[in-house]
């Protein structure tokens, strides 16, 4: 037999390659896939699901297809809530913006070893229980609490100033909790901004102001929308700051699900709740999508 | 290379296979107690570990502790998710609907002879379970009603009204429980706590709204940090108790007040799901905890209002520790007391109001 007869013909060995690549495949995705399917997307059906169907007694699913969910929804008191969550994400997103993006294009113009050191303060909210953090926030803000202990201390002021359950203690902690989302993906933007284009900028007699608007914004656009994204997505379920922190006065659309499925036991409800909130979120990533947003970018 | 194949595929499928059974472990049912042990579910921070250990070490049977926050976990363990457990700490309000939807199973009280320590007022039935059918009394009642802090509360508090009195701004805390508040507003405008008539929760939901307008923070468990701190001056909750047990100087500073109108009573009570296996060793459970001294345990670590005779227990609590204010207002307070069960009606109406009053800004603070 000759040396050649006995090599492989060349399309067989694409097609073994091609099975090696599609068992490498499998290994590398399988468990993550039966782990989505499992976690994700099941109780993703499930919710749906149970979004038509009816309560029973004792908060119990009945399996009675109805509309009467989604109908309760549109119905201006619902309306009123999901209204007033969306407002306060609009706002936490607009601050987190305004004030996170300075400190993006300081932390990206720092040294390697500073910023890494900014970055790691920046990433330690991430890295605490958010009750935790809330926690701190009213051990600090409280009549009696650490800051205004200090402030009659040193004589700054006579009595306890009132700096828990109202607007400015809601807007610490929303900005505290959602800053990281916002500041990493324009750092990363911001970071990976050719300098010579600024430069360019500035011999062309534009100056620090035009520079910014014209070169510097545009070119890191795609970051300041994943920020956009990455803290408005979100803040609109969050409801423990403005619970724990705002008193709980208004109600979030966050509450209003969380009481669903305990208080009120109406499953079917909060289900319904849940897939337009749900709906919402997708409609925002495909409109990212849609205007050129990167999804690699949302992490 | 078809060895090599053969062991790559022998991995995908082991990865795929310890996963699932990993992921799969945690999901399912309560897993069937065995001979030796019984599952439980209790509150948590209400009742001593060591006497759960003291019972494993005198019977040899184990206790498998379950702790729960509110009723609803409790529910959604029982019935969505079909667990089997042995016996359950169930609120006074839960008792009927779950008397009606045939979960619980009758206790033999003669085999529960530590009963006869329990003060007779705290030995009422619930409502839906009068002759205690179904339950034992496993905690001394307690209140919703009016706390304030004497040094700082600028008006009298007598009603429920009361609180919307514009001197209060900003001084209130409220529970965030909807049977607590609109039962409370209907009784304080002449109405039966468990009323469904829309018109008359239209007006206690007025009422609320008007009160709305004070409160500085709603609270889910608890008010105590509200009023220590000194963030609020006055409370409508559940917290007297708590409060003198968290300090001695909080036994003059707060004071409770019975509302003119009568307020909600809420007690806990053992009860033994019907689909138990194990009714007569959850007997000897509720018999075992209701000795004085095991009792003592629980209220040494927590505090509270004894649930048995102060003959019985000072001998294990000592006479100091019926100083505590709170103990001698909770046998007071019986008398102009209500305790509503749960409804799936009222709620619905209730919830819908509520979501009413909470998505209100306008009112707000």
């Amino acid at each position: 037999m000759k040396k050649k007869d006995m090599q492989p013909k060349p399309k067989a060995r694409r097609d073994k390659k091609t099975a090696k690549a599609r068992l490498a495949s499998i290994v590398m995705n399988g468990p993550i896939t039966i782990w989505s399917i499992l976690f994700i997307i099941v109780p993703v059906i499930i919710l749906a699901v149970m979004s038509f169907m009816s309560k029973g007694p004792l908060g119990i699913v009945v399996y009675k297809p109805t509309l009467e969910n989604y109908r309760n929804i549109f119905s201006s008191m619902y309306f009123n809530v999901i209204k007033e969550s969306l407002i306060i994400a609009f706002w936490t997103t607009v601050l987190t913006i305004l004030i996170g993006y300075p400190f993006a294009a300081i932390m990206a113009k720092m040294k390697a070893k500073t910023s890494s050191l900014f970055m790691i303060l920046l990433m330690i909210p991430m890295w605490v229980s958010g009750l935790v953090i809330i926690y701190s926030f009213v051990i600090l803000f409280n009549q009696s609490g650490i800051l205004n202990t200090i402030l009659m201390k040193i004589g700054l002021i006579s009595k306890p100033l009132n700096m828990l359950y109202n607007h400015f203690s809601v807007t610490v902690g929303m900005l505290y909790m959602f800053m990281p989302f916002s500041v990493l993906p324009m750092y990363s933007s911001i970071e990976k901004l050719d300098p010579a284009l600024i430069e360019a900028s500035k011999d062309l007699g534009a100056g620090p102001v035009r520079t910014f608007f014209k070169v510097q914004l545009p070119l890191t656009a795609p970051g300041i929308f994943a920020a956009v994204l990455l803290t408005f997505i979100p803040c609109i379920g969050y409801y423990m700051v403005t619970d724990m922190l705002g008193g709980g006065t208004n109600m979030m659309i966050g509450n209003l699900i969380y009481r669903q499925f305990t208080i009120s036991r109406n499953w079917p409800f909060g289900a319904a709740l849940a897939m337009v909130l749900a709906i919402v979120i997708l409609l925002m990533v495909w409109i990212y999508k849609k205007v050129g947003g990167n999804l690699d970018d949302l992490g | 290379m078809l060895k090599k194949r053969f062991w790559k595929r022998i991995t995908a499928l082991v990865t795929a296979v310890v996963l699932l059974t990993v992921t799969l472990a945690g999901c399912g049912t309560q897993s069937s107690s065995k001979s030796d042990e019984l599952n439980i579910i209790v509150w948590s921070g209400t009742w001593s570990e060591k006497m759960f250990k003291d019972y494993e070490k005198e019977t040899g049977t184990h206790v498998n502790v379950t702790y729960i926050d509110n009723t609803d976990t409790l529910m959604s363990k029982l019935i969505q998710g079909n667990a089997d457990y042995d016996l359950i700490d169930l609120e006074s309000a839960y008792v009927q609907p779950f008397i009606k939807n045939d979960l619980l199973a009758k206790i033999d009280h003669k085999k529960i002879t530590n009963e006869k320590y329990i003060i007779s007022d705290f030995n009422k039935g619930a409502p839906g379970d009068s002759k205690m059918q179904y339950t034992v009394a496993d905690m001394a009642p307690g209140y919703t009603t009016v706390v304030y802090n004497k040094e700082t509360c600028p008006v009298k508090i007598t009603s429920f009204k009361d609180l919307a009195n514009p001197a209060l701004k900003g001084q209130v805390a409220m529970v965030n429980s909807t049977i607590s508040l609109y039962g409370e507003a209907l009784t304080a405008l002449g109405y039966k706590p468990n009323s469904t008539n829309k018109k008359e929760i239209k007006e206690a939901n007025d009422l609320l709204r008007s009160i709305k307008g004070n409160v500085k923070a709603f609270v889910g468990e608890s008010a105590v940090s509200q009023l220590e701190n000194g963030e609020c001056s006055v409370a409508f909750c559940w917290d007297y108790p708590t409060l003198c047990n968290d300090s001695k100087a909080n036994w003059d500073k707060f004071e409770c007040v019975p509302l003119t109108e009568g307020y909600e009573r809420f007690q806990q009570y053992w009860a033994i799901p019907k689909s138990s296996k194990k009714k007569a060793e959850a007997q000897k459970l509720i018999n075992f905890i209701l000795r004085p001294k095991e009792l003592a345990k629980t209220y040494k670590e927590y505090g509270g209002t004894p649930l048995e005779n102060q003959s019985v227990m000072e001998k294990y609590l000592g006479a100091d520790y019926y100083n505590n204010p709170s103990i001698s207002l909770a046998e007071q307070m019986e008398s102009k007391s209500w305790c509503v069960p749960v409804n799936d009606k009222q709620i619905n109406i209730m919830d819908t109001y509520y979501t009413d009053l909470m998505g209100d800004k306008a009112k707000s603070k």
